[in-house]
């Protein structure tokens, strides 16, 4: 059953049309009383569905502390923070801050993965932070070598992401690789001259003599 | 029907069968899928840069036991008889919907599309999948008028506070001369939806004089 509900819980109610109202103010205090009247047949699964519609993804969207999230929702201190571990859990909130500051969480109606592909890998390595223009997942290796094909492609639209790049140069493991990436897109003399400018401004290893040319 | 994990896990395995590297762009379920607007879908539908890039897709997924169906049941007489309708290819319950270039003569420029997702499998070769904003997601789905557009049209917009109506609208004036039904659907969409959202009347109006000034 609590498989169900999760599974349930991304889901948006097709009927949502019904003024239904649950009396109880929490999941957690009317869970327990759910269950057994689903495993007694008494509801049915429609009701599940609208009942977990109701209570988690009505939410509002958009920045919250535990106090100002349990007071919106009418909720226990402690409801509150199990309500958003579970939605953090389901991807629907993220958190920051922590320790000594105060956690914010950020939530949205669809579920958010946090990007790990060039913007992620740029902003990690340069101190020069660009804004994503778009969310890039990737699954499998992404390294520097890929990321500095990928941003001089890129950099064409935003001028700021080529002043970043050059703190890649310092993580290029595999500059056989690189070249043979740049060559298939044609753009080695790029790769060539970004490197230039990197040696420059930045300290960054040194390129093998054989791909100099 | 196909959920988001099994999608992602799926590409990732038709990357490590690729000849060559790919760059598709996701529309319809899959990109509602990556976007997080639904959780599972009947089809994968893409669109790729050239039919050289689609065979070297379908020779990838070919290997993995998928095997080329008719469009009869799936889309009406006038999509079937339209130059940019799809390849079909299922295996089991997943279906693949293969384009190249355009979605029934709605053109979409991969290598320079404005994208708000990019996914990467990177397998023995790369799979590079490009998704599209939401207002190029309910246009196209608009255009593809299958079973269940219709309600995903409408999980978008009670999800997404702000759709841009009029990018949509311009979007669809703009390639209405490559598909000749274009205005008609999106405007038997957008008429279907005023009974769940508002819309401008402003929007309707620039259809109907887009639509004159064409048979003039």
């Amino acid at each position: 059953m609590e498989h169900v509900l999760r599974f349930r819980i991304s889901k948006r109610c097709p009927t949502l049309k019904t003024r239904f109202r649950c009396p109880h103010p929490t999941i957690s205090s009317f869970r327990g009383h759910l269950f057994s009247l689903a495993l007694h047949n008494i509801i049915n699964e429609t009701f599940i569905y609208q009942f977990v519609w109701i209570t988690y993804m009505q939410l509002v969207e958009g920045k919250f502390t535990v106090e100002t999230f349990a007071r919106k929702k009418g909720l226990g201190r402690q409801s509150a923070i199990n309500l958003l571990s579970r939605l953090k859990k389901q991807g629907f909130a993220r958190v920051s801050g922590g320790g000594r500051q105060k956690r914010i969480y950020t939530i949205s109606r669809t579920p958010v993965r946090t990007p790990n592909g060039f913007f992620y890998l740029l902003n990690k390595y340069s101190p020069e932070k660009v804004h994503p223009s778009f969310e890039h997942y990737v699954h499998g290796k992404y390294g520097a070598e890929r990321a500095i094909i990928d941003g001089l492609l890129l950099s064409k639209k935003d001028v700021r992401i080529r002043e970043a790049m050059l703190h890649l140069f310092r993580h290029v493991n595999d500059w056989k690789k690189l070249f043979d990436m740049a060559r298939k897109e044609g753009i080695e003399k790029d790769v060539r001259k970004l490197y230039g400018e990197a040696r420059q401004k930045t300290r960054c290893r040194t390129m093998p003599r054989r791909y100099e040319k | 029907m196909i959920n988001t994990q099994d999608q992602e896990e799926l590409f990732g395995l038709i990357a490590e069968y690729l000849s060559e590297d790919l760059v598709c762009l996701a529309i319809g379920g899959t990109a509602m899928m990556f976007s997080g607007y639904k959780n599972a879908t009947k089809d994968i539908d893409l669109v790729f840069e050239n039919e050289k890039t689609r065979r070297a897709f379908i020779k990838a997924i070919e290997q993995l036991g998928y095997t080329e169906k008719a469009l009869f049941g799936v889309y009406d007489e006038k999509r079937r008889a339209h130059e940019g309708k799809p390849k079909m290819f299922s295996r089991g319950d997943e279906r693949f919907d293969l384009f190249v270039e355009n979605v029934f003569g709605f053109h979409l420029d991969i290598k320079n599309a404005e994208i708000t997702q990019r996914y990467d499998f990177i397998g023995k070769k790369e799979l590079v999948v490009k998704v599209l904003p939401k207002e190029y997601l309910i246009l196209l789905k608009a255009i593809t008028g299958r079973d269940k557009d219709e309600e995903d049209i409408e999980s978008i917009i009670l999800m997404e506070k702000e759709i841009d109506w009029q990018f949509i609208v311009d979007e669809a004036i703009k390639q209405r001369n490559s598909n000749q039904w274009l205005i008609y659907d999106l405007e038997e969409a957008m008429l279907k939806l005023k009974k769940k959202t508002f819309i401008k009347k402003q929007y309707f109006d620039a259809l109907y004089k887009a639509e004159e000034e064409k048979k003039k």
